[in-house]
C-alpha cells in the first residue's frame, strides 16, 4: 500500500521489524528483500508518488520541482555546482538517464588498497547479476544513438580514443529522450516500477510525502523514527506527524540527505558529511551544421572512459552527452541578456558533451561537506581546488577537440561570456579561462559518500556489512556508503549493494 | 569588506532608502506592480525582480520579454513552494540588488535598482556577477537561474529555439 499525503490526515504510530528511510536505488532494492523474507518494513519517502500518467506531462517546469531534490534547486551553498539529485518514490531512478555500470575492478582494489574495505568483484557479481535481471541492464544498441551522442561516437573514432555502448535499465524503450522527466512509457525500470511495487506486493508499506526527520537513539540503539507528512506542494512540512518503532533502522536517503539525517538526529560519530563526492561535471557545447535536437532520444547512448585514470597526480574524468531541453540548457548560461539568447537561439543545432570528474582517488581529496543548517536544511559545502580546475581546463580542451574532430562549427564553453572557437587554433582561449566555483557552470548528477563503509569506526560511518559502527539497529544502504567516487554512473553499484545488504539487515532484525 | 559587514550596512542603508530619508537620493523609476496576488515576495522585492528579469531575459523582435512570460508572477510562486529559508535568502538578495548600498560603497552606485536605467540595470548586474565576493556572485547566480527557468520552459518561447516540444500523448 503506497500512502501519499492525500492519505494522511491523522498522526501515524507504527511498528514493524524494519523502517527503510528512501525508496531510491538502494532503499526500494533493499525493502523489496526484505518483505520478500516476510518481515514488516514501512517505508518513508519524502518525495511523492508519481506514475507514467504524470509524466505525461513532459514539461520541464513541472518535472524539476516535482521530482528533483529541493523543487529542482538544490545547489553547493554558493550556488556553484548545480546538484540534481531526484526525490520521488524511487529516489533519482524515476529522473535518472539509465545508464548502468558495474563497480569497476580498479575502484574495489582502490577501496581494498587505500580504505581497508575488502569487497571483490566475485562476492558482488551474484548481486549484479540479480539486478540485472530484474531491471533488464543490457548494453542497448538495438537503436541508434541520437545526434547528440552520436558526436562523441564519431570524435572518439577519428580521435583514436575507446568508446562503447551504453547499458541501460530499460525494457521497450521508445528512445524519446524524457527519461529526466520521469519515463512516461513506463519503459525506463525505475524503482517505482520494479522493487517498489515488489516490496508493496509483499506486503511493504509506503508513506510518500513523508520526510523522516530524525532518528531516536537510546543509548546505542533505535528505538524510533519520526517524521512529518509534506505539503506534497511545497518544500515545507505539514502538521501530521508519524513515529515508527522498528527492530531496524534502514538509512537510505542517498548521499546528501543521509549525512543529514544523521547528524540531525545526533549520532555523529566519524566522519558523517565529510567526503562528499559529486562527480562535477563541466559541460562544452558544439553547434553544427545540420540539426542535432539534443531533447529527443536516448539522452545517454554512448560513453568514453579514455581519460578515466590519469595517473595518481591528475583527476581522470568520463566523457558522456547531456539532454539538451531549454530549461536545463537556459540555467547553464547564467549570464543572461543577449549571449544567453544567442546561445538558446542555436540549440537545435547544439551538441552538449559532459565530462565527469573523478573526485575521492587522489591523495588529499577529501571531495565536500554535508551539515545541517540551523533550520534542519541539508548544506552542502564543496571546494573546486586548483587540482580540479586543471582537471577543468585540460577536459574543456578534449572536448573542444572532439567537437571539431565530429564537425562542429563552432565550440562554446559555459563561461560568462562562453569562450568561442572554431577551429583548433583558437584552443589557447581555453587555457587563459578561469575554472573556479561561479566562473565556469558546473552541475552533478551523482551524489556518493558522506557516510563511508570501512573498517575503521574514525574514517568510516558504517562496516562493510553497511551496518552502523556503534548503533547496532541502524544501517546504511544507499550511495552515501561509497568511500570514493566510482568513475561510473552510481546506480547499479547502489543496487548491487543494497541487495547484498539483504542478507545482513535481515538477520539483524 | 567582509560579507557581513556588507549586509549590516546593506541593511541600514535599506532602511534609509525606504524612509526616502536623508543622505540618499531617492528617485522613484517605474515599478512594475504584480498581476496577481502575491505569495512570497514584498511589492518592492517583486518589482526589483521583474526589472532585474527584464535585463537578464529582454526578449527582442523573435521572443517575449520576461515581463510578457509573467516571469516575476511564476518566481513568486516558485519561492513559495520553497523551504522558507531557501525563499528568504532569495527574497534577501533582491534587497540587497535594490538598495544599492553595496554598489555605492564598492563601485559608486547609490540609486535603488529599480530607479536606474536599463544599461544601468546591466551593468549592476554584471558587477554582482563578476562580483570579488563570493556572496554577490552567488545572489547573482540565484536570480539569474529562476529567471532563465521560469522564461526559457515557456513554451511561447519554444518557437524561437527550434524545440518542437515534447511528444504528445492521446488524453
Amino acid at each position: 500500500m503506497i500512502s501519499g499525503a492525500g492519505d494522511l490526515q491523522q498522526d501515524v504510530d507504527v511498528s514493524c521489524d524494519v523502517c527503510v528511510i528512501g525508496s531510491g536505488a538502494g532503499g526500494a532494492v533493499l525493502a523489496a528483500g526484505l518483505a520478500e523474507q516476510g518481515l514488516s518494513v514501512v517505508i518513508l519517502e519524502e518525495g511523492g508518488h508519481h506514475t507514467s500518467k504524470q509524466f505525461r506531462k513532459l514539461d520541464e517546469a513541472w518535472a524539476y520541482p516535482a521530482l528533483y531534490q529541493e523543487r529542482g534547486t538544490r545547489a553547493t551553498a554558493d550556488l556553484a555546482i548545480t546538484v540534481l539529485q531526484g526525490r520521488s518514490v524511487g529516489g533519482g531512478t524515476t529522473v535518472n538517464w539509465t545508464t548502468c555500470f558495474r563497480t569497476p575492478d580498479r575502484i574495489l582494489e582502490h577501496w581494498r588498497r587505500v580504505h581497508g574495505l575488502e569487497l571483490t568483484p566475485e562476492e558482488l557479481a551474484p548481486h549484479f547479476e540479480a539486478v540485472e535481471a530484474r531491471l533488464g541492464i543490457a548494453t542497448w544498441d538495438a537503436v541508434p544513438p541520437n545526434e547528440n551522442n552520436a558526436k562523441l561516437a564519431r570524435a572518439a573514432d577519428r580521435l583514436g580514443w575507446t568508446w562503447e555502448r551504453t547499458r541501460r535499465n530499460v525494457r521497450g524503450c521508445a528512445n524519446s529522450g524524457y527519461c529526466g522527466f520521469g519515463c512516461p512509457f513506463d519503459a525506463k525500470q525505475a524503482m517505482g516500477l520494479t522493487y517498489v511495487p515488489d516490496a508493496v506486493a509483499a506486503g511493504a508499506a509506503v508513506y510518500a510525502d513523508t520526510r523522516a526527520e530524525r532518528i531516536e537513539v537510546d543509548g546505542d540503539r533505535v528505538v524510533a523514527v519520526h517524521g512529518r507528512v509534506m505539503d506534497p506542494e511545497r518544500d515545507r512540512a505539514g502538521a501530521v506527524r508519524i513515529v515508527v518503532r522498528p527492530k531496524v533502522a534502514v538509512v537510505a536517503g542517498g548521499a546528501i540527505n543521509s549525512p543529514a539525517l544523521l547528524l540531525r538526529s545526533g549520532i555523529a560519530d566519524g566522519p558523517v558529511g565529510r567526503r562528499t563526492f559529486l562527480h562535477p561535471v563541466v559541460a562544452v557545447s558544439g553547434v553544427y551544421p545540420e540539426p542535432v535536437h539534443g531533447w529527443y532520444g536516448a539522452p545517454q547512448s554512448v560513453y568514453s572512459h579514455e581519460f578515466v585514470d590519469r595517473g595518481a597526480e591528475e583527476y581522470g574524468f568520463f566523457l558522456e552527452h547531456a539532454p539538451v531541453h531549454p530549461m536545463l540548457a537556459a540555467v547553464s548560461l547564467p549570464m543572461g541578456g543577449a549571449v544567453q539568447q544567442q546561445a538558446m537561439g542555436a540549440l537545435a543545432s547544439t551538441s552538449s558533451m559532459i565530462a565527469l570528474h573523478v573526485d575521492g582517488l587522489l591523495p588529499g581529496d577529501e571531495g565536500g561537506t554535508v551539515s545541517v543548517r540551523r533550520d534542519g536544511r541539508p548544506r552542502l559545502d564543496y571546494p573546486v581546488p586548483e587540482r580540479l580546475q586543471r582537471a577543468y581546463r585540460f577536459s574543456h580542451g578534449v572536448m573542444a577537440r572532439a567537437h571539431l574532430a565530429a564537425g562542429a562549427t563552432q565550440v562554446a564553453t559555459l563561461h560568462s561570456p562562453p569562450r568561442l572557437l572554431a577551429s583548433e587554433a583558437d584552443l589557447p582561449l581555453l587555457d587563459d579561462a578561469r575554472y573556479g566555483a561561479l566562473e565556469v557552470a558546473m552541475f552533478s548528477a551523482h551524489q556518493m559518500g558522506g557516510c563511508a563503509m570501512g573498517p575503521d569506526p574514525t574514517t568510516s560511518v558504517v562496516r562493510r556489512d553497511l551496518r552502523h559502527h556503534r548503533v547496532a539497529n541502524l544501517f546504511v544502504v544507499d550511495g552515501s556508503v561509497l568511500p570514493t567516487a566510482l568513475g561510473v554512473n552510481p546506480s547499479e553499484t547502489i543496487y548491487g549493494l543494497a541487495h547484498r545488504a539483504r542478507g545482513a539487515v535481515g538477520a539483524a532484525v | 569588506m567582509k560579507r557581513r559587514a556588507v549586509l549590516r550596512l546593506a541593511a541600514a542603508g535599506g532602511a534609509l532608502l525606504f524612509a526616502g530619508g536623508a543622505g540618499l537620493a531617492l528617485q522613484p523609476g517605474r515599478r512594475r506592480e504584480p498581476r496577481e496576488p502575491l505569495r512570497a515576495l514584498t511589492p518592492r522585492a517583486f518589482a526589483t525582480l521583474a526589472a532585474a528579469a527584464d535585463r537578464l531575459c529582454p526578449g527582442g523582435d523573435r521572443l517575449p520579454s520576461a515581463w510578457d512570460l509573467r516571469v516575476p508572477e511564476k518566481v513568486d510562486a516558485t519561492l513559495d513552494r520553497l523551504d522558507p529559508a531557501a525563499a528568504a535568502e532569495v527574497v534577501n538578495a533582491l534587497r540587497l540588488l535594490e538598495n544599492g548600498l553595496p554598489g555605492l560603497l564598492l563601485h559608486g552606485r547609490p540609486r535603488a535598482f529599480t530607479a536606474l536605467a536599463p544599461e544601468a540595470q546591466d551593468a549592476a548586474l554584471e558587477a554582482w556577477r563578476t562580483s570579488r565576493f563570493a556572496t554577490l556572485r552567488t545572489a547573482h547566480k540565484a536570480l539569474a537561474s529562476l529567471a532563465s527557468a521560469a522564461y526559457w520552459s515557456d513554451p511561447a518561447t519554444f518557437a524561437y529555439v527550434g524545440y518542437p516540444g515534447p511528444p504528445r500523448f492521446p488524453s
